[in-house]
């Protein structure tokens, strides 16, 4: 994830970059060590970590790997360059405002049905 | 059609067919049982037959020749015609024939009168003589072949009439199979023909000869077996065995069949086929016939029965006519044919009236042993019964080839042939010798048969009171054929009884064979006539002899029967039992062929049946089993059922990919994604 | 182009390890972590074609949102998570299977 955020940062999406460190690390990340410390119970015995499927799966996931580099590198992407902007920041807020205010909005939504759904499972079950 | 002679003929073949027709379904109910429908068929057949005769001798064409064929089977390529052909030698048949069987007709009334199967009788003699004269208008061997067996039908069924009798059913048999053996050789011979042809006519016939289609060894073979036809149908060695039993049938059937016309047929089919015939086939009917003629004559001259003596008479007199057409005067052959007819039937006629005569005697004294057949029961009959011994007489000289009688002309003639035929080729020295030889024994037995039975002393004085003249019915055809036997009819408009000149001999021209390099028919007729004198001085010469041996040993009593019969010993024996012929027949042929037909049926009974038709049935069997092992496992099982197990297969094989787990359906998410692309990259 | 090729490339390489952590580990939440990578791939590709397409602002947005999305589902992919180890006692997605034929 930290990865991902320098990368954002090289691709002068400082904003992106925050938000992901935010949401992503502090957020997403803690809540699966959470989950993973809830729900610990490694047995002596060592399994191993991965399924039955390792060998096709890792052989399709190459192919897939390869299929998606070949389409890239056969492609002549359309490219525009422009200046580098100083802070993306104050776009970034006024295009939520204006042009994606759907969006914006429905992700909220979203997000309050995620938590009333998170809330009921976490339920005791009574 | 529109050839007054062929119209004739076409009634003249027809009405005693349709006399059969009615008889044999209407004639128990007719009054009298129908016979007289018979007899006014037969009558009106003989009028025509008369007519068409007169014609002849009006128009006294000597190439006088009509004939009408129709297209009886065709089928393209391969054509069968029949038809008529009518010249003079078939008028002269058909008058005899008709007249003839005119004869039988009227002399059966009073033979066969009280007769169980009266009407059937006088339908068959309808059969008889349609047949007969089916073969007389042939044109082709074809239907000559179809009346050819018809006519032996008609002898079986003739002769086996009182089939009652054991002996009489075993005779009609008999004859019939005889006929039989010879038809396989007169069939081999029409094939033979037919396949070199292409045609089953006469006339076509002697075209392809003529041209070369066939010939030599072939032609041989084909004469040789038409040729057995005739040795069938005309008693020859060795298949003369039949007609010595057929007297078992009524004496006028004899009459018709064996004496003048059945018998005939075998003469009339070598008569006609004359011209094909190779010089080797010519050897072998000319020695049939001398051979048969003689040795005929020898059993002949111990034969007690009445009618035996003439049977054997008659397998001689056959003999004779073969031999005429075998040293190539086959006119002359028909000539004897013609007198034989005549003096032959009156000779059955007049014994068949002495039979009867016997029969009523010995029923007046109840006397239901003693043969009246047997001539050592006779004697004496002469002043009891004068017509028929008048007219007997006059046949028995007539038959010995006494001058002044027809059967002397046509005798001499075919004795001329004979020696003439010696005379050019004397390797054959033993044909002449046959033929004179017989000529003595004929004259002896035949005088013989006379003396025992109208001369001497009764050896039955009991009933010879009750012995009489026969009924005018027998006794009118007697006095007709009785005077047909003279030398007159028969020379016309000539009056030379030495000479053989008259209506005949010129109505009756030979033509010259077709094989090529045989003798032309003048020839053959050159050396008949420069023979002619010698032959005639030997013949009456011969016929002295035998005259005076017979009127010697029977009348005089000179020389003593028993004494002879002793001093020849074995030849006596072999004489009276016919050479033990039945014997060794019965011996030799039959009885292995009623073995090999056992062994055959054991063959077929046990392997065939046994083993293919019960094996037959249990391969079905077998197989039905397999088959219904093959519906049961292989479509049941295998199919039905197995469709369903590898659905289930199937199914269960699919089950497992739907696993649950949600990383399987990612896999799969995956890898079709990656066909996909695959595919759309290409 | 040079660069926008790099950064396609990560983004991809991304991807798979991502996918083959979904398909292929046994421990549910090792599975969650695999979609949260495939997900920032996705992001990573929004706006490095934002930043290469004359810096539209479009794809800032929608890599926003697919972060408030990410964070979403988390949340109630780990409450089902919990949720199945209070029931079966593990978390081997191989186990939770009670969903087949």
């Amino acid at each position: 994830m930290f990865g991902v955020a320098g990368l954002y940062i090289y691709l002068w999406a400082d904003f992106i970059a925050g938000v992901q460190l935010l949401v992503y690390i502090g957020g997403i990340n803690v809540l699966i060590i959470f989950g993973i410390m809830l729900t610990n119970r490694i047995s002596s015995v060592r399994l191993s970590q991965t399924n039955l499927q390792q060998g096709v799966g890792g052989v399709f996931a190459f192919l897939i790997f390869i299929m998606i580099s070949l389409v890239i590198s056969k492609t002549q992407w359309h490219q525009v360059t422009a200046a580098e902007p100083s802070s993306t920041v104050k776009e970034v807020g006024t295009l939520l405002m204006t042009k994606y205010l759907l969006p914006f909005e429905a992700a909220s939504v979203l997000l309050l049905g995620a938590l009333i759904g998170a809330a009921i499972l976490s339920r005791e079950a009574n | 059609m529109e050839n007054m002679f062929i119209k004739y003929s076409f009634f003249i073949l027809f009405l005693p067919l349709f006399a059969f027709i009615v008889q044999i379904f209407f004639g128990k109910r007719l009054p009298r049982q129908g016979d007289w429908v018979s007899i006014s068929a037969i009558l009106v057949t003989l009028l025509l037959s008369i007519i068409m005769f007169s014609s002849m001798i009006l128009d006294y064409d000597k190439n006088l020749y009509h004939e009408a064929s129709f297209t009886w089977l065709d089928m393209g390529e391969f054509k069968i015609k029949l038809g008529f052909l009518v010249d003079n030698i078939t008028i002269i048949m058909l008058l005899v024939v008709a007249l003839v069987s005119t004869c039988t007709h009227i002399f059966s009334t009073q033979y066969l009168k009280g007769d169980i199967r009266y009407s059937r009788y006088f339908a068959y003699l309808g059969l008889f003589t349609f047949s007969m004269n089916g073969i007389v208008l042939a044109n082709n061997l074809m239907s000559m072949y179809m009346f050819w067996e018809l006519v032996g039908v008609s002898s079986y069924l003739l002769i086996g009439h009182w089939f009652e009798k054991d002996s009489a059913a075993n005779a009609s048999k008999k004859a019939f199979l005889t006929n039989r053996v010879g038809d396989i050789g007169f069939f081999i011979g029409i094939m033979l023909l037919f396949n070199a042809i292409g045609s089953f006519a006469f006339s076509d016939i002697f075209e392809g000869v003529a041209t070369g289609l066939i010939g030599g060894g072939t032609l041989t073979l084909a004469g040789v077996g038409l040729f057995m036809g005739a040795m069938g149908k005309s008693s020859q060695f060795p298949l003369h065995i039949w007609l010595p039993d057929a007297m078992e049938g009524p004496t006028p059937v004899s009459a018709l069949m064996h004496a003048a016309t059945m018998v005939a047929a075998g003469v009339y089919l070598a008569v006609r086929i004359f011209p094909i015939l190779t010089p080797d086939a010519l050897l072998v009917v000319a020695y049939v016939g001398g051979f048969t003629a003689f040795f005929a004559a020898s059993i002949a001259i111990t034969q007690s029965d009445i009618k035996k003596v003439l049977a054997y008479s008659t397998v001689s007199q056959l003999g004779y006519m073969i031999l005429a057409v075998g040293t190539g005067v086959y006119t002359a052959a028909f000539f004897h044919l013609l007198t034989h007819a005549m003096f032959k039937a009156n000779l059955f006629y007049g014994s068949g009236s002495v039979i009867h005569a016997m029969h009523h005697a010995l029923h007046e004294k109840h006397d239901h042993e003693t043969d009246p057949q047997d001539m050592h029961n006779m004697g004496g009959f002469k002043n009891k019964m004068p017509i028929t011994y008048w007219s007997m007489l006059l046949s028995t000289m007539a038959i010995a080839g006494v001058p002044f009688f027809s059967g002397f002309l046509s005798k001499d003639a075919v004795l001329a042939g004979t020696l003439s035929f010696a005379q050019h080729n004397p390797a054959h020295f033993l044909l002449p010798i046959f033929g004179f030889g017989a000529a003595a024994i004929t004259a002896f037995y035949m005088f013989r048969m006379m003396f025992l039975t109208f001369h001497g002393k009764p050896k039955m004085p009991d009933i010879i009171e009750d012995i009489h003249e026969s009924p005018k019915e027998m006794t009118g055809p007697l006095v007709l054929l009785g005077s047909l036997s003279l030398f007159i009819w028969y020379t016309l408009p000539y009056y030379n009884p030495l000479s053989t000149h008259g209506w005949f001999t010129d109505l009756v021209v030979p033509r010259d064979a077709v094989v090529p390099g045989n003798l032309t028919a003048q020839e053959i007729e050159d050396g008949a006539h420069h023979a002619h004198y010698l032959a005639m001085y030997i013949s009456i010469a011969v016929a002295a002899i035998g005259i005076f041996l017979s009127w010697f040993t029977y009348i005089k009593k000179g020389l003593s029967v028993d004494n002879w019969a002793k001093r020849a010993g074995f030849l006596y024996d072999w004489s009276l039992n016919k050479y033990y012929f039945d014997e060794n027949y019965d011996k030799y042929i039959y009885q292995p062929s009623l073995r090999l037909a056992d062994k055959i049926a054991w063959i077929d009974w046990e392997v065939y049946d046994k083993y293919f038709i019960n094996g037959f049935g249990k391969v079905t069997h077998w197989a039905s089993k397999v088959s219904g092992k093959f519906d049961f496992d292989i479509i049941d099982q295998l199919i039905v059922d197995g469709t369903g197990r590898i659905t289930a297969l199937l199914g269960r094989g699919f089950k497992n990919i739907q696993t649950g787990k949600i990383q399987n359906y990612v896999l799969y998410v995956t890898a079709g994604i990656i066909i996909l692309m695959i595919i759309q990259s290409f | 182009m040079d660069q926008l090729n790099n950064y396609l490339f990560i983004s991809a390489a991304l991807f798979s390890i991502g996918l083959f952590g979904v398909m292929t580990r046994r421990n549910g939440i090792a599975v969650l972590m695999g979609v949260e990578l495939i997900l920032n791939a996705a992001n990573i590709n929004f706006v490095a074609f934002s930043r290469f397409g004359g810096m539209n602002l479009d794809g800032h947005i929608f890599s926003l949102i697919v972060i408030v999305l990410a964070a979403a589902e988390a949340a109630v992919a780990l409450a089902i998570v919990i949720n199945i180890y209070n029931n079966l006692n593990t978390i081997n997605v191989d186990e939770a299977s009670a969903m087949r034929e």
